[in-house]
């Protein structure tokens, strides 16, 4: 094994392992610690396959400002109080059995992935550097890149909606 | 069409980019942790050292701690985190095109300022929605 | 391309002009920028090469002109149908309206698209506006309740959608549709990545689409959505997203058709029952167009199950039909507006007001299957298309008709009743409004006349 592929093996369980933490701590603001540790650990697998700019967007992005929401919400809710309603028994079978199955064909899926088709990689070994993704976004996908202002925009106006309070309500 | 190789392997050796890239971001790295753990150590160690009650309580500030520290805080803050996550992408999209500001000549001038314009938009009608000011 | 930029025009006018707090102002510069977008695309329809009709990423072919047409169509009813609760909330009422155009952007996109990008900001668009308009009743904590279900599951399911997406990039290398069947068409051995790929782009459809398993969301939401967002989703949301999934499905997965069919034909049984049998005990009424509108997407499977040439055709027909129906049935519960949404509350509304309870009734046979009417035609096309290929399917899907029957019926004989002799149910006024009235005529027309379109098609 080269050097690569250990670090590539190390960095995966890793990530895996903090991802399990986030769902199995009991305490929600742990969670989420775990979840900014998880995304740091996503943006070095991003580095990894040579997606840096993904990496630093991962970070800031995610790590940074969507976090800060995770634990907005978290004081929004009233957390001092333990009234989390316990899932039954059969519950707690039905889910470990589905997830269980659905883990088995994960599994026995990727075991096919050597007969993956090569993608071309027309930018020879840079691919995903910052220079080549903005290259491709402001041309060939320049229709998503702006269609998704428009889903900015829809959000804008949903979350001023959400939030404001109304002053007139004629009935 | 079809290659068998190792998976691990074809994911990730013909794409890593030179390790020498890294070489600077590694050096800063260090150093960066060089620091704050250095000082962390030796800030203590270097001081006078006093203990009582009072000075090793969680929140020293000459206030005492009063009730609990989860208490539902206001929708407010809310909102103007969720608008600062939409104007946070809105900046990070400026970055690749920064990069390529001269090879995309006008059409990718044209493409961010229609961007840009859509957000400034979005941002007066948040403006004029008052959604930024602090209602009580 | 230029209907979608004369409909995000009309979302963003319609958002400024609410600061005039004019809402008559704001309804008719709405609706005429939507007009407007329907003339783009029937303007594409005849000169195809004009009008940007093509761009990297969407398409306006005949299918995606057909379908944007109607959802252009059912918007503009809800707008007129829910005026009078968005007029109510005057800070508002643009918002409101402002978000069920931006929905609407999505529904076009989404069935116009030919790359996964555009079908994923599609979705997100159709998607983000309608999470917030379900919790737009502020002070009702059902209708918070129904807001943040939806978001919560539909985020999930969004989320298994883009898994699913990445994992058929990953079989496949590409993300437009055309290469991906081309892939699937010369592929010596498909990897079993793209097989998992597809089931996962199946539970986010079956989601958004409301089918059985995965239609635990809809009665709640459906029940806790204010009135008109509720016949948005059933009407523009469901068409959407059946126009995406039969798009996906017939050209990028054509090939792995024996793959999902069996998948599909027992989802589609599954789906038909779960809807009619608990329509049954029903006691509101939203609730009942709830479990009716999943037993609809029972029957409207069926055209993917048997994928015939007529079938994007029929689909997009029973769909038309389904919508007139269910608006006329949104109109009418807003007009009855019971607090608790009893069906019992529609008593008496045949005597009080023949006109809506005449519309009522036809709305409701319409989505039974009763032979002159638009309904009866758009079951007819499907079950006629895929009765030579599997038999045993449409007669597992008339028998759900029958079931259907009974509950429908029974709702009409509540309309028809007298007035309640007892005075338990306090008797509502069924005020309406004059626009809530061009709804139900235009509504009843269509229902009554529609099957007159079979002669074009």
């Amino acid at each position: 094994m080269s050097s690569i592929e250990i670090i590539a093996l190390a960095l995966g369980a890793l990530t895996i392992a903090s991802a399990l933490m986030v769902v199995l701590s009991m305490h929600p603001v742990r969670s989420v610690l775990y979840l900014i540790l998880t995304f740091f650990l996503i943006s070095a697998n991003y580095v990894l396959l040579n997606a840096q700019f993904l990496a630093i967007v991962n970070i800031v992005v995610y790590a940074g400002a969507i976090m800060v929401l995770f634990l907005f919400v978290l004081m929004l809710l009233n957390l001092s109080k333990d009234n989390e309603p316990r899932a039954s028994n059969i519950m707690k079978l039905a889910a470990s059995l589905a997830a269980g199955a659905l883990v088995i064909v994960l599994v026995a899926a990727l075991k096919d992935a050597i007969y993956l088709p090569v993608v071309e990689n027309v930018q020879g070994n840079s691919q995903g550097l910052v220079e080549n993704l903005g290259q491709l976004l402001f041309t060939k996908y320049v229709l998503p890149f702006e269609t998704s202002s428009v889903l900015f925009i829809a959000a804008m106006v949903g979350a001023v909606l959400l939030s404001k309070k109304e002053k007139q309500i004629i009935d | 069409m079809l290659r068998s190789a190792n998976f691990v392997g074809l994911l990730y050796l013909n794409l890593m980019s030179d390790v020498q890239d890294y070489i600077p971001i590694v050096l800063q790295s260090l150093v960066v942790l060089a620091f704050v753990v250095g000082t962390l150590v030796f800030a203590p160690k270097l001081g006078p050292k006093l203990s009582s009650a009072k000075k090793d309580a969680n929140w020293e500030c000459g206030i005492e701690a009063d009730g609990n520290a989860r208490f539902p805080i206001s929708v407010r803050y809310f909102v103007i985190a969720i608008l600062f996550v939409l104007f946070d992408v809105e900046v990070i999209f400026f970055y690749p095109y920064a990069v390529n500001f001269q090879a995309l000549q006008l059409e990718g001038l044209m493409a961010v300022l229609i961007f840009v314009g859509f957000f400034l938009t979005g941002f007066i009608y948040v403006l004029k929605k008052g959604a930024l000011e602090w209602e009580k | 391309m230029l209907a979608l930029i004369i409909l995000f025009l009309t979302a963003l006018v319609t958002l400024f002009v609410g600061f005039a707090k004019k809402p008559l102002l704001t309804l008719s510069l709405s609706v005429l920028g939507l007009l407007g977008t329907a003339a783009a695309l029937i303007c594409q329809w005849y000169h195809p090469s004009d009008f940007l009709s093509s761009y990297e990423g969407v398409n306006m072919d005949g299918f995606a002109i057909l379908f944007s047409l109607v959802a252009i169509i059912f918007t503009i009813l809800i707008i007129f149908s829910g005026f009078e609760q968005f007029k109510s909330r005057l800070d508002h009422t643009a918002d409101y309206i402002g978000l069920l155009i931006f929905s609407l952007f999505g529904a076009i996109v989404m069935v116009s698209f030919q790359d996964m990008f555009m079908f994923f900001l599609g979705l997100e668009i159709l998607s983000i506006p309608i999470y917030v308009m379900a919790g737009a009743r502020k002070d009702d904590p059902l209708s918070s309740e129904s807001s943040l279900k939806y978001f919560i599951t539909g985020a999930f399911a969004t989320g298994i959608l883009l898994f699913g997406i990445a994992w058929l990039y990953g079989a496949t290398g590409t993300f437009k549709i055309y290469e991906i069947q081309q892939f699937f068409m010369e592929a010596e051995q498909i990897s079993s990545l793209a097989y998992v790929g597809l089931l996962f782009i199946l539970s986010a459809f079956l989601f958004k689409i409301g089918a059985a398993p995965f239609h635990f969301w809809s009665p709640d939401v459906y029940d806790g959505a204010p009135a008109p967002v509720t016949g948005f989703m059933a009407a523009v949301v469901k068409l959407g997203a059946f126009g995406a999934f039969i798009k996906l499905f017939t050209i990028a997965f054509s090939e792995l058709y024996d793959f999902w069919m069996p998948a599909l034909t027992f989802l589609a049984i599954l789906t038909m029952f779960v809807g009619n049998l608990s329509a049954i005990r029903q006691v509101r009424f939203k609730r009942l167009l709830a479990y009716s509108s999943i037993a609809h997407v029972g029957y409207s499977l069926i055209t993917m199950v048997v994928l015939t040439n007529n079938s994007a055709l029929n689909l997009w027909y029973y769909l038309f039909s389904y919508g007139f129906a269910t608006i006329a049935l949104i109109t009418v519960q807003m007009i009855v507006n019971d607090r608790e949404d009893r069906i019992e509350a529609f008593k008496g509304l045949g005597r009080a007001n023949p006109f809506v309870g005449f519309v009522a009734v036809v709305a409701l046979l319409a989505l039974a299957g009763v032979p002159p009417l638009m309904g009866f035609f758009g079951k007819f096309l499907i079950f006629a298309d895929a009765i030579s290929q599997n038999p045993a399917l449409i007669a597992v899907a008339l028998l759900n008709s029958g079931i259907g029957i009974f509950y429908y019926l029974r709702t009409v004989i509540v309309i028809l009743q007298k007035p309640g002799v007892d005075n338990e149910i306090e008797q509502s006024e069924f005020k309406t409004t004059p626009l809530q009235l061009i709804v139900l005529g235009i509504c009843v027309l269509a229902m009554l006349f529609g099957g007159g379109l079979l002669m074009v098609h």
